[in-house]
Formats: C-alpha cells, sequence, structure tokens
C-alpha cells in the first residue's frame, strides 16, 4: 500500500506539474484536477500507512524506549559531570562535552517524533522545550569552556542538569500514561 | 593539554553588552552600505552575517581583547540586523524611482520600514522554538557562522580547515570574477539539450551550502531535475515547448524558468506554507502555550526568551503603525483601503516570514524577491482603484516595510541557529536585533536618495536590476499580466506536497523557483555529504567537512564583500 499510494502522489503531483507548464499563459484545469485527485488519492494511502506504523505498538515502544535510554544516559553524564565540575580544569569541559553528549543528544533528537505521535503535540512541546534548552545551556558550557569563562561553565551544568531532568520527568510521565492505555 | 588557551576568568560571562552593540553597528553600517551600494550594480544581495562574524572576531577579539563566544554571535546578531534592511530596501524602493513615481514621502517610508523590521522581529517569536527547538531544521548559514565562533576553541586542525578552504574559495570566486566567468556550459560541451540546462554555477559557497544542509535539501535540488530534466525534455519531445514571436520552440533555461516554472514556484512557495502553517499550528500553539507556563512559574528557561506578551504588542503597534503609513502613503486613500492594506501586509509578513524561515532553514536559500512580488501584487489589487500612480506608490511604500519584515524574520533565525549551536540566549540576540534593526532603514534610504541625485537610479551607472526587475512586474501588474493560474495551479501542488511532509512544497517550490545552475552545484554538495557520511562516517562528515564548508562559504562571501567595497570606493 505504501509503494502504491508513494507512485500515486508522485506520478499525480509530476502530472499536475506538467499540465502547469503547457502554456504560459493558461493551463488546462480539467487535466490538472485529475492529476491532482490522483495525488491525493496517493498522499491518503501514505498518511493511513504511516499513521499504522507510527502508531504500531511494538515500534512506538522500541523508539520510546531508545529515547528514554538516551535521555537517561544524558542525565546520567551531567550528574557525574556536576560531581566532577571542581576536579575538572574549566579548558577541559568542552571536550568532555563532545565525547559525553553529542552521541545521544543526537539520538535522542533523531528518534523525537515517536513523542509526537504517541503522546501528542502538546506533550512532544513539553518534553522538546526542556531537552532544547539543555542542549543549548550544554552549547553555552562549550563556549564558556572555550573561553575560559569557570563561574559561567559551572552555572550553566547545573542548569544543563535541571533541564534534562526536567525532560525525563515530563518524557516518564507521558511514557507512563501510554504504557496505561496500551494495556487495556 | 588539547588547547593553547588555559587563562581561567571570573566573572559573568558578557554577552549583550555595549561594546558589543556598538561594534555591531559600525560593522553593520559598513556592510549595509557595501552590499546596498553592490546590489545596486550587480542586482543581487550578500548575507552579512559570516562577515560580520569574523570582523567582529577581529575587532572584539584582535582590537578589543575581549573573549567572548556569545558576546561576538551579539555583535553579528547587531551588525546583521542593521544589514537586513539592505536586502529588503533595495528590491522594492528603486522601482518608485524607476517608474518615475518619486512622489512619496521618503520619511514615512522609513519609519514604516522600522516598523516592519519589529514586526518581522516579533513574529519570530514563537517560531524560533517551533523550528529551531522542536524540528530543528539545518540553516546551513547559521551552522557556517557558528562554526567561524566556535574556532578559537574547536582546535587548531579545524581552524586551518576552516582558513584553508576559505583561501579556496576566495582564490576561485576572485578568479571566476576577475575573469568574468560565473557559470561552466558542462550540458554544451557534452551535448545536452539546451533546454535540459547544463550549466554549472561556479561557487564553491553553494557547494559548501548543500554539504551543511545535506539530506535537508534533497527536495530543493529534485524541484529543479524535475523541471529542466523531466517536464523540459517531455515538453520538447512532445512539441509542446512555448513559440517565440518567430514561430520557434523556446529552449532557453531561462525563459522557461521564468514563463514556465518560476511562477508554479511560486506558488508552490505560498501553498506549501499554508499547508505548513496549517499542520504545525497546533505545535506553534503548543510552543506559546509552553512559553506562556514558563513565564508563569517563572522557571530559568522563561528568562531566557523574550516574553511572548511582546509578540502581540508588537503585532498591534506594528500594524497600526503600517495602518497609519498606509492611510498616509497617498493622498486618496482613505481609512478602510489603508485598513485593509495593513492587514493584509501584516498577515503577508506573517505568511512569508514561515516560507522564508522554512527555505533558508532547510536549504539556505531565501526566495525575497518572489515573496516581495507577491506582497506587491496584493497591495497593487487593493490600491489599484485609486490610479497607477497613487496605487504603485502605496504598494511598495508597504511592500518595502513588508519586505524588510521578511528579510530581518529570516535574518534573525538564522542568527538564533548560530546563538543555539553557541548556546547564546535567544532573549539577548532578539534585543540585539531590536537595537540594530532601525538603523538599517535610515542608513538605506538616505543611501538610495543620494545616490539617486548622484548617478540616477536605473541609469547605466545604478542599473539597480533588482527594481528594474520589480518596476517591469509592476508594469505588468497594472496591465493585468498577473500568472494567476500559475500562482493557484502551483499552490495546490505545494499544498499537497506539504501535506505529505511538512515544509516539502516549499523545498520543492524553491527548485522550480531559483536558476537550474545553482540547483546543480548545489547538487554536488549534496551528493559530497551523501559519500562522506556513507564511506567516512557522520563524525568525519561533522569534524571534518562541516568546517570545510563552513570555510567555503566565508571565503567567497568575503571576496564577494571585497568586490562590493570595491564597487564603493570607485564611486567616490
Amino acid at each position: 500500500m505504501l509503494l502504491l499510494g508513494y507512485m500515486l502522489l508522485i506520478i499525480g503531483a509530476l502530472a499536475a506539474a506538467f499540465t502547469t507548464s503547457l502554456d504560459p499563459a493558461t493551463l488546462p484545469w480539467g487535466y490538472y484536477a485529475v492529476a491532482m485527485v490522483v495525488g491525493a488519492v496517493g498522499l491518503v494511502m501514505v498518511k493511513r500507512h504511516q499513521h499504522l506504523v507510527a502508531h504500531d505498538p511494538e515500534q512506538l515502544e522500541e523508539n520510546l524506549g531508545q529515547l528514554n535510554d538516551a535521555l537517561g544516559r544524558i542525565v546520567m553524564e551531567a550528574e557525574q559531570l556536576v560531581d566532577r565540575r571542581h576536579e575538572l580544569p574549566v579548558h577541559e569541559y568542552r571536550f568532555e562535552i563532545d565525547r559525553l553528549f553529542r552521541a545521544d543528544l543526537n539520538q535522542f533528537a533523531e528518534a523525537r517524533y515517536s513523542i509526537r505521535h504517541s503522546c501528542g503535540v502538546q506533550v512532544f512541546a513539553d518534553v522538546m522545550s526542556p531537552f532544547a534548552a539543555g542542549e543549548r545551556y550544554i552549547n553555552r558550557i562549550w563556549s564558556a569552556s572555550a573561553d575560559g569563562y569557570l563561574e559561567e561553565a559551572n552555572t550553566y551544568l547545573v542548569r544543563a542538569l535541571e533541564q534534562f531532568r526536567e525532560a525525563r520527568a515530563k518524557l516518564t510521565a507521558a511514557l507512563a500514561t501510554v504504557a496505561v492505555k496500551t494495556s487495556y | 593539554m588539547k588547547q593553547t588557551d588555559t587563562v581561567v576568568r571570573h566573572g559573568p560571562y558578557p554577552e549583550l553588552t555595549l561594546p558589543a552593540v556598538l561594534v555591531g553597528y559600525f560593522l553593520g553600517a559598513i556592510i549595509a552600505i557595501s552590499i546596498g551600494y553592490a546590489a545596486l550594480i550587480l542586482g543581487f544581495s550578500i548575507e552579512g552575517s559570516e562577515l560580520a562574524a569574523i570582523l567582529g572576531f577581529a575587532v572584539l577579539r584582535g582590537m578589543l581583547g575581549r573573549h567572548s563566544i556569545v558576546e561576538n554571535n551579539v555583535t553579528q546578531t547587531v551588525a546583521s540586523a542593521v544589514n537586513g534592511a539592505s536586502s529588503g530596501m533595495m528590491f522594492s524602493v528603486p522601482a518608485l524611482f524607476i517608474l518615475g513615481y518619486t512622489d512619496f514621502d521618503p520619511v514615512l517610508l522609513t519609519f514604516g520600514c522600522i516598523a516592519g523590521a519589529f514586526l518581522g522581529i516579533a513574529f519570530i517569536i514563537p517560531l524560533r522554538k517551533q523550528m529551531i527547538d522542536y524540528e530543528r531544521l539545518t540553516y546551513p548559514g547559521g551552522v557556517a557562522v557558528a562554526t567561524i565562533l566556535k574556532s578559537p576553541g574547536a582546535g587548531v586542525q579545524k581552524a586551518k580547515l576552516l582558513v584553508g578552504a576559505a583561501a579556496v574559495a576566495a582564490l576561485v570566486h576572485f578568479g571566476s570574477q576577475m575573469g568574468g566567468v560565473d557559470n561552466w556550459d558542462l550540458g554544451a560541451l557534452i551535448g545536452l539539450p539546451e533546454y535540459m540546462n547544463g550549466v554549472w554555477y561556479l561557487s564553491l559557497l553553494t557547494v559548501g551550502v548543500g554539504f551543511i544542509a545535506g539530506r535537508g535539501g534533497i527536495a530543493f535540488i529534485l524541484g529543479g531535475f524535475v523541471c529542466y530534466w523531466l517536464l523540459a525534455p517531455l515538453l520538447s519531445g512532445f512539441d509542446l515547448l512555448p513559440l517565440d514571436a518567430a514561430g520557434n520552440p523556446v529552449t532557453l533555461p531561462n525563459a522557461l524558468r521564468v514563463d514556465l516554472f518560476r511562477p508554479v514556484g511560486i506558488g508552490m512557495l505560498i501553498g506549501g506554507a499554508l499547508m505548513g502553517i496549517a499542520l504545525a499550528l497546533p505545535l506553534i500553539i503548543s510552543a506559546i502555550r509552553s512559553m506562556q507556563s514558563a513565564a508563569v512559574s517563572k522557571s530559568v528557561v522563561s528568562k531566557d526568551e523574550m516574553p511572548i506578551k511582546l509578540l502581540y504588542i508588537a503585532i498591534v503597534a506594528a500594524a497600526i503603525l503600517l495602518a497609519v503609513m498606509s492611510i498616509l502613503s497617498t493622498e486618496h486613500m482613505g481609512l478602510g483601503r489603508g485598513l485593509l492594506m495593513a492587514v493584509m501586509g501584516t498577515l503577508w509578513i506573517w505568511i512569508a516570514g514561515v516560507i522564508l524561515s522554512e527555505a533558508i532553514g532547510r536549504t539556505n536559500w531565501s526566495p525575497l524577491s518572489g515573496m516581495t512580488l507577491i506582497a506587491v501584487t496584493i497591495l497593487i489589487i487593493i490600491a489599484k482603484g485609486l490610479g497607477d500612480a497613487e496605487a504603485v506608490i502605496a504598494a511598495v511604500t508597504l511592500g518595502a516595510a513588508v519586505c524588510v519584515a521578511m528579510s530581518q524574520a529570516t535574518d534573525l533565525m538564522l542568527d538564533l541557529k548560530t546563538g543555539y549551536l553557541v548556546g547564546a540566549t535567544p532573549k539577548m540576540q532578539q534585543m540585539g536585533q531590536f537595537l540594530g534593526a532601525w538603523l538599517g532603514p535610515l542608513l538605506v534610504i538616505g543611501l538610495i536618495m543620494v545616490l539617486h541625485e548622484a548617478y540616477g537610479l536605473g541609469s547605466e551607472k545604478l542599473p539597480a536590476p533588482q527594481g528594474q526587475a520589480l518596476a517591469s512586474m509592476i508594469s505588468g501588474i497594472l496591465g493585468g499580466d498577473i500568472p494567476t493560474e500559475k500562482y493557484l495551479a502551483g499552490a495546490g501542488i505545494g499544498a499537497l506536497l506539504s501535506a505529505l511532509s511538512g515544509g516539502l512544497g516549499i523545498t520543492v517550490g524553491l527548485g522550480f523557483y531559483l536558476p537550474f545552475n545553482i540547483v546543480l552545484t548545489y547538487a554536488l554538495g549534496t551528493l559530497l555529504r551523501e559519500l562522506c557520511d556513507r564511506y567516512k562516517g557522520d563524525a568525519y562528515s561533522e569534524s571534518v567537512g562541516i568546517p570545510i564548508a563552513a570555510g567555503l562559504i566565508v571565503g567567497e562571501a568575503l571576496i564577494g564583500v571585497g568586490f562590493a567595497v570595491s564597487y564603493v570606493m570607485e564611486g567616490l
């Protein structure tokens, strides 16, 4: 169904584009409308398939599990870095950040739409807001480290941890709701 | 130790400081005048963020002995905010002079542009959260500037890659400019039909942009290839190519673009954006709710953002200002028509702001001229009852304000992406943008008036190609020559594609809209990124590819501005 849907969508869009290029001034609206209907049918088929896949309980559970794991590791690494902050020279922070956080931050970001599919737009926004703030703070620590601003780096290390904890708390709460829903 | 600078500094990390703003004003004024003047000769504008970042770097770190990446980011934000008026006004205002409608109020126009600039900035407040925090759009130009700003701490190796690539791009661009060779017609060499447009734009900047955008730019490339490698051969195969006055088929790629593909592309941009807005509306509302709840709980994050109330105040205040400006723009405007123009202008700023932010976020290309054309078309249609002269003056006066608003919105989104990557505070950047936005219109209108007095806009000395293009389009609109059917049909296709994936209609439409030589060269960057990711890994692309790509952008941009400065010097 997915392949057929994509084919209809692409054929419809290309055919509609072709009708628009037949004449600089006018347009054969009948042919255009047929092409657009073909495209729209394809769109509905693709969307239905995407909806089914996005809401597949097993797939969702796997994706949400990955998200939860990545965020859990980010929080853990941030906690450990906060504990080590008085031992670590400020100029080393940025190398630690690149080593400890980048992969998990990227993994979380790539899988983020699973939250939207399973928990809705508002929960997605509620989780992504502190996550993005945490990532931005991590980037600020990197900059402060490069410039040697010790207090700034330490202050934002604590703030980043708070944001990641908030994101994890909101994700955990949302996952619990999903688990309750799917258990019925 | 992995780093050379081991000085530990105490106290607050400098960000929005007086030196940052003053240096931003200074650099912004130089860049706006240089690029503005060059735009009147060359016909295109240059994004000033990279230059502002490098010059700010030199002044703040080299001359003033300051050490703060985020302060440098604010300087670059202020400078590019000043320059934002340059591209916005240079496209629109010269059209009035070229058409001979010089009976407009320059003071009103200037304050209208300032109001428009503030409105464009305010509209970006919730879009920042949606497009940068949630959607995580790439913004290749923003990534390039962040790479420059972070270069002192990124290690010697990355700095070498950045500088080396910048030098190569600068040399290539210098050579191509001096030799007058901007393009390479590979298609003719291998016997490709003319309509298939096998001309490559000789620009390493474009390759760098394609590399940084990566897969985000694939839809843009597809849009271009559909036009010239699918539709054009089909039209030729079925003898359906349009005919010229002599009855011969039109095979010139630019003629096909202007007559057939670009109007559909503009429609796709609009339809794609409207569908994108409809689909993203729940997310934008969630972003606003999230900001409101953070403000109520007075969380740390809420202090990072401009208060959302400012958005509402700015919308009302700027809409009132635009209404006043519209009503006063011509003698017979009247209250009702003036209000309608202001409301349509305000609405269009938001819709076009979304289109431009999406387009520049995914590909680094901003269809500002197309969006201005639509704005002016809508405004002329509303004002048509006033007679040609008054309709054009009112539409271009308000259109200039709308154009500056759109320009500010896209510039700020790029800067906010840079800010995200270096950890800047959005509120500080937004304040920096507000602080810089008022200066540009004053400088640029002064520049336009002086240059027109000295040489005459539209003359051989100052051809103002963008203004001429808008002037000819205005003449077409007044004569009823608006490709409405193509806009509508394009809008349907754009909406269909954006319904599949948010932003898809806009990026494919951009491929229809832009010249194919840019698309071809851009595709090379995308291909290199794909190969790099596949065979060397993502980490290699990030640590080696991105600094090189950023260097390519910086080197060519610097030479572009260098030529602009040389034009200014020649003109003195």
